[in-house]
């Protein structure tokens, strides 16, 4: 099924919106610093219960969209809900935990003076969870928060973001700085929780191959705003990786490969003697061309090297009434 | 892809039911204070410690001031009471002095990091994703610190109180009550200026986010608002004036005031009541013929018994107050502009 929207000639491909409970939804969300806009015109919905991977370049605007779901900043235009509730608001604020990208903890606290911290200003605080999260880290709870190594205070940070009890988690770049092995038992205690709860998660990252074994779902930003919002498995099953030898194709005169008008053209390269286009198909691959799935890493790479790509929006992160408007 | 979240979300069941902690016990703080208290309890705790011990010495030695100055007053003095008073008005001067700059030590090390080491460590973050607002997060921290730096301003410009009053007593021009290092470190001024000093802190640490930067800032700021605050100190002042007349001028003609004020200003008396410097004719070459040609018929001095003294302390802290509000006003603007 093929829709076009009759405002921006927004491509969207999928399975009809369904109405599952929206965990977030931004509508026109944009801040400027000065002159300078660090985000603009985000608009999107988050369904509840999946684990969404957020990329984009760098100063695309994820951290400031996360901190403005989170509560933490005021946006400039637009507004953003977080399970109906507007962000920062103290409904919003109890349901929402937020791990920034340095992850600031009191240094000369104590692990558990960093629980009690939660405790002390969370209502619905989870004392035992914490406390599990942090020991199966082989972390002492009265071992100085200063002394702890990154990965030991990454997990020290998830457990006051877990122990919160929140529907909806916000992670920016969780994974950086964290060295292989760290990574993973900290992505495995993460999503161990995340998927007893049930809850929702939005997780920037520039580590694209990983999204793939993280994340159920994915939004993709650039300066042009959102360009890529689906589950995984959808986006990367409308895409096809085209490859052919250089000596068989031609170039068009506006720099595209020859063969490919059916399709959509995401991105196209020539590399040596070979020729490789991310497409969106829009009819059968026909000779000197041979199709294969892209992995989720080429599908973004191609998109954020090709800022410029038509957008595709699923219909579940459609917001009605705003630019990316499906049409009928 | 997505395998190991997919496998996960197959294997979920019901969600945990959240598990309270041990329950507390007693007057502990709570919430929000807790929070404020764990993370400023060093500084706290040496507010308190210093409060404890400079107040206690200043009683200590208060009480042998106290006893000496009621030796000499009843004319029985020993030589030892006459050196303790002596030496308790130097010490006076000093501990006034360094009592007048507790809203700079306040300003520069309590209120300037109450919030920029926050914003500098990026704990400010960490406390804002909490359920607890920003604004109880401020309120709290700034009640609590305000709290302290009351009670060792409070405390300790009592201490000094005790201490001066005395002195005072026995002979004010030796101890003037009207200067900075003795009106602004005792009694609710004292109080109101380091609130100031931990407000003016507070702000330029909200707008300046860096700890050291901040705490420059704020002293140079207070040194700004102390100098204004000099020249209008002496308005909150009610005085008493008294004249002679009939001609005599001279040094040993002066009015008498009583031995607990102080005077604030000496002029020569016209017979048409109005008033000319002390200074008038001091260069001529026959003075008393040059004065009497001015119309000059005696003396007049304005002076401020220290019976005074609390009517103009809560006179000035009320305008203190007043400026205390305004700058709270920037405060919460500074608050709203850099947490949001």
């Amino acid at each position: 099924m093929t829709r076009t929207s009759g405002t921006s000639g927004t491509t969207v491909r999928g399975t009809a919106p369904h109405e599952a409970r929206v965990a977030l939804e931004l509508r026109e969300l944009g801040r400027r610093y000065g002159r300078h806009w660090a985000l603009r015109n985000a608009t999107f919905r988050l369904p509840a219960g999946r684990v969404c991977g957020l990329v984009g370049p760098n100063g695309a605007g994820k951290t400031t969209m996360l901190e403005i779901i989170a509560g933490l900043r005021r946006p400039t235009r637009g507004e953003a809900t977080v399970f109906g509730a507007p962000a920062g608001s103290a409904e919003a604020r109890a349901r929402v935990s937020f791990l920034p990208q340095e992850k600031p903890l009191f240094t000369r606290f104590s692990v558990a003076d960093t629980l009690r911290m939660g405790r002390e200003l969370n209502p619905g605080w989870d004392q035992a969870l914490a406390e599990d999260f942090v020991r199966a880290g082989s972390v002492a709870l009265d071992a100085k928060v200063g002394s702890l190594s990154g990965g030991q205070r990454t997990r020290i940070a998830l457990a006051v973001a877990l122990g919160k009890r929140p529907d909806l988690v916000l992670l920016d770049e969780p994974l950086a700085e964290l060295d292989p092995l760290v990574r993973r038992q900290t992505v495995g205690a993460l999503l161990a929780e995340v998927a007893e709860r049930g809850i929702t998660v939005l997780m920037s990252s520039h580590l694209v191959a990983e999204l793939d074994t993280l994340c159920d779902y994915l939004l993709l930003v650039s300066r042009g705003g959102l360009r890529l919002a689906g589950d995984v498995d959808e986006l990367i099953s409308v895409h096809r990786l085209l490859s052919a030898h250089g000596d068989a194709v031609v170039d068009a005169p506006d720099g595209t490969p020859a063969g490919l008008e059916a399709h959509t053209v995401v991105q196209a390269q020539r590399e040596r003697r070979q020729v490789s286009a991310l497409v969106r198909p829009g009819g059968p691959v026909t000779d000197p061309w041979t199709a294969a799935a892209p992995t989720l890493e080429e599908v973004v790479l191609a998109y954020l090297e090709q800022g410029d790509a038509d957008a595709l929006i699923s219909p579940n992160s459609h917001v009605p009434g705003t630019g990316t408007e499906v049409a009928a | 892809m997505s395998a190991t979240t997919q496998e996960a979300r197959r294997g979920s069941g019901p969600a945990r039911a959240p598990r309270a902690a041990a329950p507390r016990r007693g007057f502990a703080p709570r919430g929000m204070v807790w929070l404020v208290w764990r993370q400023h309890r060093a500084t706290f705790l040496v507010m308190l410690g210093g409060t404890v011990l400079a107040t206690a010495a200043l009683l200590y030695k208060g009480v042998y001031v106290h006893e000496a100055v009621a030796a000499v007053d009843g004319g029985d003095p020993t030589p030892g009471d006459d050196a303790t008073v002596a030496d308790a008005y130097s010490a006076l001067q000093a501990y006034g002095a360094a009592l007048a700059g507790l809203p700079f030590l306040v300003g520069a090390f309590v209120g300037a990091p109450l919030f920029a080491g926050d914003l500098e460590s990026g704990t400010a973050k960490l406390v804002g994703v909490q359920s607890r607002s920003r604004t109880e997060w401020v309120a709290t921290k700034l009640a609590v610190a305000a709290l302290f730096s009351a009670l060792a301003a409070g405390a300790m410009g009592a201490a000094l109180h005790y201490y001066r009053a005395p002195l005072v007593e026995h002979d004010a021009s030796q101890a003037d009550f009207t200067l900075s290092n003795s009106f602004d470190s005792t009694g609710p001024v004292a109080v109101v200026l380091v609130l100031i000093g931990l407000l003016v802190g507070a702000t330029v640490g909200l707008l300046f986010r860096r700890m050291l930067p901040s705490m420059v800032v704020t002293l140079v700021s207070l040194y700004v608002l102390n100098f204004a605050w000099e020249l209008a100190r002496m308005a909150f002042a009610r005085l008493e004036t008294v004249t002679t007349g009939g001609g005599r001028f001279g040094d040993d003609d002066r009015p008498r005031i009583p031995r607990d004020a102080v005077e604030i200003d000496l002029s020569y008396l016209r017979s048409d009541g109005s008033l000319t410097g002390w200074s008038t004719c001091v260069n001529a070459e026959n003075g008393p013929a040059c004065l009497r040609e001015d119309g000059v018929v005696g003396w007049a001095v304005d002076y401020m018994p220290y019976s005074h003294f609390g009517a103009m302390q809560w006179t000035a802290a009320a305008a203190l107050t007043g400026a205390l509000l305004l700058i709270g006003v920037v405060t919460a603007y500074a608050a709203r502009r850099t947490l949001r």
